[in-house]
């Protein structure tokens, strides 16, 4: 006889024969989708649940040993509790994409249960085992925090916030996706579940490179169960791209792959169970061939060809005054190498996507950075007309770029047509990470010159990009990169060379920052060591060399009148200066919208409903809060409430393209589209006298866009960009090296909401200092060693004290209220601010990415 | 908010397997630790008994103020963490040095320091460490490693996820919060 697993969830005697892991019993059988599945490998705490009062991974506890036990989840918690946490989450900003949150959640309950006062240190250690990559974790203790002071009594719940009558432009607006991700009712394609719906998944290479002989399905095929095998054969188009379509869909036989992320054939079954099977089932013959590992192998004469046009992806050029004179002519040089490694986004959200055959096409619900993106590269793939496919974003559980390119969208797509039924394509975590693009590895070397003064001359900089083996963005990363490199100073003389080469490693394309993480560690760090050239502080070089509205940046754009690097500066010059041998320093800047020429337009289109307003714009909402951000824009102009207004999420059959979030460009591009065409709505509610009923069934459309110029353009001043962001970075050690306070001082403009400007920068900051010191991402041989727990990730416990400060001119932009991007710019300075200190601390220049030699890296050696 | 100072407890690394132990003569053994090891010097002796776990002697017992040790029915020693507020009194009365600090938020600890090779080992004990290795392969943040023939935790890494206790095929893994592995007086 079987054994029989008995145990409480939430109150309800539950029973299985099965012994699984709890995570799948609780979503598959239970459909708790709370319990979200981030790696099902004990790394990351999206799963964690309350068993017996602990806190536990459902991931890791099975249903034997869960016997006799009594289970929590989010769905689980009493109504106070559920009330107290959405409303001290909400009010503190604790949730962007919210993944991770129904887990902090539990954890919170599991310390309050236990300890309802507990103190900071507490509850860091309480969440020690939950990753969270957007928030900086500091929101998140606040909201532990606040929800045990509401559970004891000693705070109240202040129900106006959540309603939001006042949702203006600068209001402490309550997102508006805090509930259904706090209580964990919110979906992620991964929580969809339609009729018939069956289960693909793609079997990879098990090399980076090698010539695929012969694929043998036939068993698998064979398996009761399994529904279809499809391979290249099968493919309409076989290739996909974001820009440069160079990418197989799946490996032909006969053809050679490119990396270990590289799929060679997809299976179909009914459950997940036979699917695993059915792929172990398959046997691929290859032919290994020697990879090209690194950009100097890729440079090499003699090198394998990863694509057949050459190693050589991308390259760019950007030069402006005579570089090489002004160099020679200047009082001082640094010339210098660096190197920074690929970086993971480490997005709490596996890859997944659900499509089903929809009308006379496929209809995909996604999780990515652009539905029209995605509708692109596959009807590129199929062939199609694009109308014919529709893409609907689900919530997104983190991006951070690595969501720009197709991953599970289009092979779902894909079988689902092949099977007429509806079918879920879900990474698993090991499979999004030798997947997806990374931030691009680069090696680079930089001369950057000035005068007796410190006042900067020319610069001159060769950056070899490793794309991996395919473009995904080299292109535009390599040209921020290069673009970027000069720094938001106001010298005229650069020549800088960029080259982005392929090879067998994972790919590379955008990731926050988009390139200009790399380039602006090199630059800063030269910029310390003129500093000590010419005698003067690192703060000191920085604030004479500052650009300031009027001056010329060094691609000839003239600053305009919002920018506010200066205030940025003088903002942290205290805590700087207070810490002499303890502090590092660094400035940034970072474009808002796409520009270079490109029609980078927002689009939004208001419609008058039910007696409310619906908000359509395609502009995906990956956790940073843009979807929040476009109703404050329509509330300030038109004076109406949350309530009055819907946003209709990113969906290409409704709402109207509105272009890639990237280039930390929604909050501008989207926004002023979103206001444009609430004034129109606002006129017409005037005249109707504030009666929004009047106006039933109307629209209003707009479109923004203010033209740049692209690069290399013929004009003495090029616009390249409609807006750049600024910042400045403090970064403070104590005695040990451990990094004790980040001061990060930004100019976004107009601040749209003031608590989730304070988690981007704080979010970005703490993955600035993972890039500084802990976070790497070792390949042999091409292959991926990491997994997700050992990423280098920072943990609650280990974060220092992060000062979100943000400095608002009077003079602004006429657009979008005058608000700018913060999405990248929060991670970009912090890297060479931290250098900074470990430099001003010991004199020693570390010019590799994670720096060697810290407190961080001598913890991981002294336990190996 | 006050901060309250972070707590220590003793964790035992032994979870009483010992083959031999019950056919030895456990009732006739008379005295604390010391006075085990002074009638039945092991180690050089030909006996099969495991030269590294609890001898379930009660030096602990008596080295703690607060009642916070006792020896359990498995004959070992075992800490009530609630009583114990890591002063590390039992620490030094353990002759095997098998006591050691931690924090309690690590509930995942190894309960073997046995040296022995595995084989051996597999013959001494129920529940003591053979070096498999399974838990280096399963821990997601690489905190576990094979030192001395046993595993051992760095909780510099550690998040107490439990996947260690759950893949042991020996049980040599314990969870303290009886949740991953059966707590002691819950069998």
């Amino acid at each position: 006889m079987k054994e029989n697993y008995c145990f409480m969830v939430n109150g309800i005697v539950r029973s299985t024969e099965v012994d699984k892991p709890l995570l799948r019993y609780l979503r598959d059988d239970l459909h708790l989708h709370s319990v979200k599945d981030g790696c099902s490998e004990g790394a990351c705490g999206t799963c964690t649940i309350i068993v017996d009062g602990k806190a536990v991974k459902s991931c890791v506890l099975t249903t034997k040993l869960a016997a006799g036990r009594s289970i929590i989840t989010t769905e689980g918690l009493s109504e106070a509790e559920k009330e107290a946490f959405v409303y001290a989450f909400g009010s503190k900003g604790s949730v962007q994409c919210g993944f991770c949150i129904p887990g902090m959640v539990m954890a919170g309950k599991a310390l309050i249960d236990r300890v309802p006062d507990p103190t900071e240190e507490e509850i860091k250690t309480a969440l020690k085992g939950n990753i969270c990559r957007c928030t900086g974790y500091k929101k998140i203790i606040e909201g532990i925090q606040l929800a045990a002071a509401i559970l004891r009594g000693d705070e109240k719940i202040v129900e106006e916030l959540e309603k939001g009558d006042e949702y203006g432009v600068g209001k402490k607006a309550f997102r508006l996706d805090v509930r259904e991700k706090v209580l964990g009712y919110g979906e992620y394609p991964d929580d969809v579940e339609l009729e018939n719906m069956v289960y693909a998944s793609a079997v990879r290479s098990k090399y980076p490179r090698a010539r695929v002989l012969d694929i043998h399905f036939e068993k698998a095929l064979e398996l009761p169960g399994v529904l279809a095998v499809l391979t290249a054969e099968d493919v309409p188009n076989n290739k996909v791209g974001h820009l440069q379509q160079d990418w197989d869909v799946m490996i032909e036989k006969g053809s050679v792959t490119r990396c270990v992320g590289d799929a060679i054939c997809l299976v179909v079954a009914e459950t997940r169970e036979i699917l695993e099977k059915a792929k172990k089932l398959i046997r691929i013959d290859y032919e290994e061939l020697k990879p090209v590992t690194s950009i100097w192998e890729a440079r090499a004469e003699d090198a394998p060809k990863v694509h057949s046009k050459g190693n050589l992806c991308q390259s760019r050029h950007v030069t402006r005054g005579d570089a090489k004179k002004a160099i020679k002519e200047s009082k001082y040089v640094v010339t210098q190498e660096y190197s920074t490694p690929f970086t993971e986004h480490a997005f709490l959200e596996p890859e997944c996507a659900v499509a089903f055959p929809y009308k006379d096409g496929v209809k995909v619900y996604s999780t990515d950075q652009g539905v029209y993106d995605t509708r692109h590269e596959i009807s590129i793939m199929l062939g199609w007309d694009p109308e014919r496919i529709v893409v609907e974003n689900k919530l997104v559980g983190g991006g951070f770029g690595g969501k720009e390119d197709v991953s599970a969208q289009h092979i779902a797509a894909l079988a689902a047509l092949k099977v007429n039924c509806p079918v879920k394509v879900v990474f698993s975590r090991q499979e999004s990470i030798n997947f997806h693009p990374k931030r691009h590895a680069m090696e680079g070397t930089f001369t950057l010159a000035c005068d007796e003064n410190g006042i900067f001359t020319g610069l001159d900089c060769e950056i070899y990009f490793d794309t991996g083996a395919y473009a995904s963005l080299c292109g535009p990363v390599l040209e921020r990169a290069c673009t970027h490199s000069v720094g938001p100073y106001c010298y005229q003389n650069t020549d800088i060379r960029g080259f982005g080469y392929y090879t067998n490693n994972p790919p590379a394309g955008a990731f926050r920052g988009f390139g200009v993480c790399q380039s602006e560690f090199a630059l800063e760090s030269n910029i310390n060591l003129l500093a000590e050239k010419v005698g003067i502080s690192p703060w000191e070089i920085r604030y004479r060399n500052a650009i300031e509205p009027g001056k010329v940046l060094p691609n000839g754009q003239i600053a305009d009148c919002s920018t506010a690097l200066k205030e940025t500066l003088l903002a942290v010059k205290d805590a700087y200066e207070s810490n002499p041998g303890r502090a590092g320093i660094a400035c940034a800047m970072k474009n808002a919208g796409v520009g270079v020429g490109l029609p980078d337009k927002g689009r939004a289109k208001l419609i008058v409903r039910d007696g409310k307003v619906e908000l359509y714009s395609a502009a995906s909402d990956i956790g940073q809060g843009c979807a929040t951000v476009f109703v404050q824009m329509v509330a300030e102009t038109t004076g109406l409430g949350r309530d009055m207004i819907r946003n209709m999420g990113a969906n290409s059959e409704v709402a109207p393209d509105s272009g890639t979030t990237s280039g930390s460009r929604q909050t501008l591009i989207t926004g002023e589209a979103v206001r444009m065409a609430s004034a129109d709505l606002d006129r017409d509610l005037k005249e109707a006298g504030g009666d929004l009923g009047k106006l039933e069934g109307k629209e209003y459309f707009a479109e923004f866009f203010d033209p740049t110029d692209k690069l290399g353009a013929d004009v003495p001043n090029p616009k390249s960009h409609v807006a750049y962001g600024f910042a400045t970075h403090v970064v403070i050690l104590d005695d040990e090296g451990r990094v004790k306070e980040v001061y990060a001082a930004h100019d976004s403009g107009k601040v749209v909401n003031p608590v989730a400007i304070q988690g981007q920068i704080e979010g970005g900051v703490l993955m600035g200092l993972g890039y500084a010191l802990t976070e790497d991402f070792p390949l042999k041989k091409g292959v991926p060693q990491a997994k997700y727990g050992t990423l280098g990730l920072m943990r609650s416990t280990q974060i220092p004290d992060i000062h979100a400060i943000y400095v608002e001119k009077d003079e602004l932009l006429p657009f979008a209220y005058g608000a700018k991007g913060i999405g990248e710019i929060a991670t970009i300075p912090t890297a060479p601010a931290v250098q900074g200190a470990y430099y001003a601390m010991d004199q020693i220049l570390r010019t590799r990415l994670p720096m060697e030699n810290t407190y961080y890296s001598k913890k991981q050696k002294a336990v190996r | 908010m006050a901060q309250r100072r972070k707590k220590k407890v003793a964790v035992v690394q032994c979870y009483g397997g010992c083959t031999a132990k019950e056919k030895a003569t456990l009732k006739e053994r008379r005295g604390n630790c010391e006075q085990i090891l002074a009638f039945y010097p092991l180690g050089e002796s030909d006996t099969s008994e495991c030269r590294w776990g609890c001898l379930g002697g009660g030096s602990c017992v008596e080295a703690c103020r607060l009642g916070a040790v006792r020896i359990n029915s498995r004959g070992i020693a075992e800490i009530d963490r609630e009583k114990c507020v890591g002063c590390g009194l039992c620490v030094k009365a353990c002759p095997r040095k098998l006591i050691r600090l931690t924090s309690p938020e690590f509930n995942i600890y190894p309960a073997c320091v046995n040296e022995d090779p595995g084989a051996q080992t597999r013959k001494e004990c129920e529940t003591g460490c053979i070096a498999c290795g399974i838990c280096v392969k399963n821990c997601p943040v690489d905190a576990v490693s094979i030192q001395d023939n046993h595993a051992v935790i760095d909780e510099e890494k550690c998040i107490a996820c439990g996947m260690c206790a759950v893949k042991c095929p020996r049980g040599t893994i314990r969870d303290y919060n009886g949740i991953f592995t059966a707590r002691e007086e819950q069998v």
